[in-house]
């Protein structure tokens, strides 16, 4: 009798363990990112970019990379993970980083006037966090207004506290630290050969002409035809100027993850919506968007150049990141991302939908 | 918006129905009738890629036809309209519902069977659509018109053959999930059918 209902226990246990509501949420969770996938190359299609690349990540590895179209429509080169571009915008989050890292080097306060470093910004009262939050228009911290030429305010900031030009610090704390051997800070390090005057190496330099030859090509969409355009401005500053590919971007986003780069609790603040003085949370974090979705907390960022655009959606109650690289403006002019809500692009919707 | 409408077109349709007197010579009309939507578009996310193909529609009209001049009420399904051979649509179905005015033109000559006719009027244009992940589904009713014409061919005193063509357009709705564009739905559509008079 003992030994029966020993079995039964046992069986029991079974049971549960087999029938894991978690493993099966994961499961059709996997599916439902299987069926997203399919999804992206209809909606190129419709938002009119020539060349794609994508990659999702979960947990710090990527579990799906492709490359959608061309990258050189007229030479039939295929988009892939590893073609670079012109991240636009995204480069923000990059310049984030590099300054909370100088925050937990105490070499930086972000409540400091942001006058201490540049006089480009009209408010007096402002500091680098009203700038890095995107709440230095008008009165400093009354109103959240996305202004990317605002951001390059923070330029000085970073080669203030880094003590170096603010690509060479991306390159040292970032690009070479996490071996994002495909992205070169600034596309205009192509027309420099000569390395006594540059800040990098001979075999650094070589190494980002060769990435730089590589390069999507940018495409201005009508009417669903493509014509080849020109690059958007080749320098780098805090607000824009990378170059990456999706691959490079998704090691980037694993050591967020594994807090390589910054501490769990400094990046928490990094993702903690900016409250503005009336006391509502601003849709802008620190250098990044931050919101909430049916698949929990969003942090994420755009890129919008004429000729190229660029999408990080991280979903960290989920462990999962969407990076998508694009040569044409399609993944970002035709929605509203500066609003704040990210769900208004039919890329991060789909994959919210299926990540939720 | 959508009860609105339907209100509006309903008045609409009656208003039209006590334009004509009703007399003993005047027929009561059923249309069946079936074919194609051509160079369909619309605003919604297009994630089978279908825009621009045709698509199978068939439908039915119920009219009231004195002398030259009749009224109708059609209702038309395009059952495929946002799917193509993939399966990231779960159901994307148009169906149209419309009031028209039809004017036959004048028979060549006297014994002619065959008739031509212009017809044109207004309803609304119901968009289903439901998509694999729920990302961008949508039910949505839009205020739309049409216009075009075709011929009879009486084949018997209470028996005509039909062919149809109408272009339909929708009113420009809100902005369709997905982002891409206001919602509205055109096409043409080319029809085959029958014409019983009782």
């Amino acid at each position: 009798m003992r030994c029966a209902w020993q079995g039964a226990i046992v069986s029991a246990i079974v049971f549960v363990v087999c029938a894991d509501p978690s493993a099966q949420l994961t499961s059709d969770r996997e599916q439902r990112i299987a069926l997203f996938t399919r999804y992206l190359e209809p909606l190129r299609i419709q938002a009119g970019i020539p060349g794609l690349s994508a990659a999702i990540t979960s947990e710090g590895r990527i579990i799906w990379e492709s490359g959608l179209g061309f990258a050189d429509v007229e030479a039939k080169v295929a988009a892939a993970p590893h073609t670079p571009y012109p991240v636009a915008s995204i480069t923000k989050t990059f310049t984030s980083t590099l300054l909370m890292q100088c925050t937990e080097q105490g070499r930086l306060n972000l409540d400091a006037p942001i006058r201490t470093y540049t006089t480009t910004v009209p408010d007096a009262n402002a500091t680098v966090r009203h700038v890095l939050a995107m709440a230095s228009d008008a009165a400093a911290g009354s109103t959240y207004r996305y202004d990317g030429d605002r951001f390059t305010a923070l330029t000085p900031v970073v080669e203030g506290c880094t003590g170096v030009a603010y690509r060479v610090a991306l390159a040292r704390q970032i690009l070479d630290r996490l071996g994002m051997s495909d992205s070169v800070p600034g596309h205009d390090l192509e027309a420099v050969t000569d390395a006594a005057s540059s800040p990098f190496d001979p075999a650094t330099l070589t190494r980002y002409r060769a990435v730089l030859t590589r390069i999507a090509k940018p495409y201005a969409v009508r009417n669903g035809r493509p014509t080849p355009s020109e690059y958007p401005p080749k320098g780098i500053n805090a607000a824009a100027g990378l170059v990456s590919t999706v691959r490079d971007l998704a090691r980037y986003d694993a050591a967020i993850d594994d807090h390589v780069l910054m501490s769990s609790s400094t990046q928490l603040a990094a993702w903690t919506p900016f409250r503005l003085a009336s006391g509502r949370d601003a849709p802008y974090a620190l250098g990044w968007f931050a919101q909430s979705t049916v698949a929990g907390r969003a942090v994420w960022h755009y890129g919008q150049w004429p000729t190229f655009s660029s999408l990080i959606l991280k979903l960290p109650d989920r462990g999962m990141t969407l990076i998508l690289l694009a040569n044409s403006d399609g993944l970002s002019s035709r929605f509203p991302l500066a609003s704040g809500d990210v769900t208004v692009s039919p890329f991060a919707r789909a994959f919210i939908q299926a990540a939720r | 918006m959508t009860s609105r409408f339907v209100t509006l077109v309903g008045v609409w349709i009656c208003a039209l129905l006590t334009m004509v007197p009703a007399e003993a010579s005047a027929d009561w009309t059923v249309r069946p009738f079936f074919g194609a939507a051509v160079n369909p578009k619309h605003g919604f996310v297009d994630l089978e890629q279908t825009s621009g193909d045709s698509k199978l529609v068939w439908g039915a009209a119920g009219g009231w036809q004195r002398r030259a001049i009749g009224v109708e009420f059609e209702l038309s399904a395009l059952p495929g309209f946002f799917s193509g051979a993939d399966d990231l649509i779960i159901d994307g179905h148009v169906t149209t519902m419309m009031g028209n005015v039809t004017w036959q033109l004048p028979k060549p000559h006297e014994s002619s069977r065959l008739r031509a006719y212009v017809s044109g009027g207004a309803g609304i244009v119901r968009v289903d659509l439901e998509d694999s992940l729920g990302a961008f589904s949508t039910k949505t009713s839009l205020a739309a018109g049409n216009a075009g014409g075709g011929v009879l061919f009486r084949l018997r005193p209470r028996l005509d053959i039909n062919a149809d063509v109408r272009y339909f357009k929708t009113q420009y709705g809100d902005v369709d999930p997905a982002g891409f564009s206001e919602q509205f739905v055109s096409f043409t559509r080319i029809t085959a059918g029958v014409v019983l008079r009782f």
